[in-house]
């Protein structure tokens, strides 16, 4: 039998010193993200396709900088400009789908800088790690992106 | 200007059918088999339903309810475990308007000579348009449908 399924939903908050539109082409842009998406100076991220339109289709690889063993497939749901940002993600090692999320990224002008929301509604397959794990990748990257954003 | 909003909810349906496993998750499987209780509907007028059930296979369903606006479902499989599970991400209109974004986990387990179907389903209700409760019971009447489903294919059997 397949193992039950682990849900989740994790909610992560920021407030950035940057306007609206320059945290939304942060997300919009496959090449910023590479830039801030990954966790820490030994992991990689790298697109291999990239899609930003509703509909639309990412390929990803993540992991050890050496050894890039998730593959992530995203797909864009719901884009509003400056606004909002939803997506589905399929995390995979090899032929084994670790984890699914929607994620939806809100973001809102607020003391004169960006508020921004990220809420991971995540169903994991084959244990509970990966919503810990997911967590963390999450909250690096936001940090990462603090940093991105005072920096440019 | 739309006012822009969110809310993020999880619910999860349990429901007992008569049936075993593999039939119910042919209901779910089977194109001409889901049409009939997943979009044919009393009082519901089918405009199109198109089924590629593979990861990554695509439905797109549009129908209307006693001559409103074109309801659109979106749907994109991304993991199936024959006769145990389906995980989708699926999206719904109301003509132009986005009204949502979820993700569904379909679970079934022997329960008996029948089967204990859990519907989980993770969602981003958008800009007012739709909400939960609503959402909730929607699902809970398709998955009443389905038994209807059941039992019309173990007497067409």
């Amino acid at each position: 039998m397949a193992a039950p399924v682990n849900h989740d939903t994790i909610v992560l908050e920021r407030l950035y010193d940057a306007s609206p539109a320059r945290v939304f082409q942060a997300f919009a842009d496959p090449e910023a993200r590479m830039g801030w998406g990954a966790p820490s100076s030994s992991t990689g991220l790298v697109y291999d396709e990239a899609d930003f339109r509703v509909g639309g289709l990412d390929i990803s690889r993540c992991g050890p900088k050496s050894n890039l063993i998730y593959r992530v497939e995203t797909r864009y749901h719901d884009i509003v400009p400056e606004q909002r940002i939803i997506w589905t993600e399929v995390v995979s090692e090899g032929a084994n789908r670790l984890s699914f999320s929607l994620i939806t990224v809100e973001i809102k002008a607020a003391q004169g800088g960006t508020k921004l929301t990220l809420t991971d509604q995540i169903a994991a397959f084959g244990g509970a790690s990966m919503i810990e794990g997911s967590r963390a990748g999450f909250n690096a990257a936001l940090d990462n992106l603090h940093a991105e954003l005072a920096r440019t | 200007m739309t006012k822009r909003s969110v809310t993020h909810s999880t619910f999860r349906i349990e429901r007992s059918y008569d049936a075993t496993p593999e039939q119910v998750f042919f209901a779910l499987a089977d194109k001409a088999s889901k049409r009939s209780w997943f979009v044919e509907g009393e009082g519901w007028q089918v405009e199109s339903f198109e089924m590629d059930f593979r990861p990554g296979g695509v439905e797109r369903s549009s129908f209307r309810y006693q001559g409103g606006p074109v309801v659109s479902n979106n749907t994109v499989y991304q993991d199936i475990v024959e006769n145990q599970r389906i995980v989708f991400a699926y999206s719904m209109a109301v003509g132009e308007n986005r009204i949502s974004a979820s993700l569904g986990t379909i679970e079934l387990f022997a329960e008996g000579a029948g089967t204990k179907l859990a519907y989980t389903e993770q969602g981003a209700f958008l800009d007012g348009h739709d909400n939960v409760a609503q959402r909730e019971a929607g699902c809970r009447e398709l998955y009443e449908a389905l038994a209807v489903e059941l039992q019309r294919n173990r007497s067409a059997a």
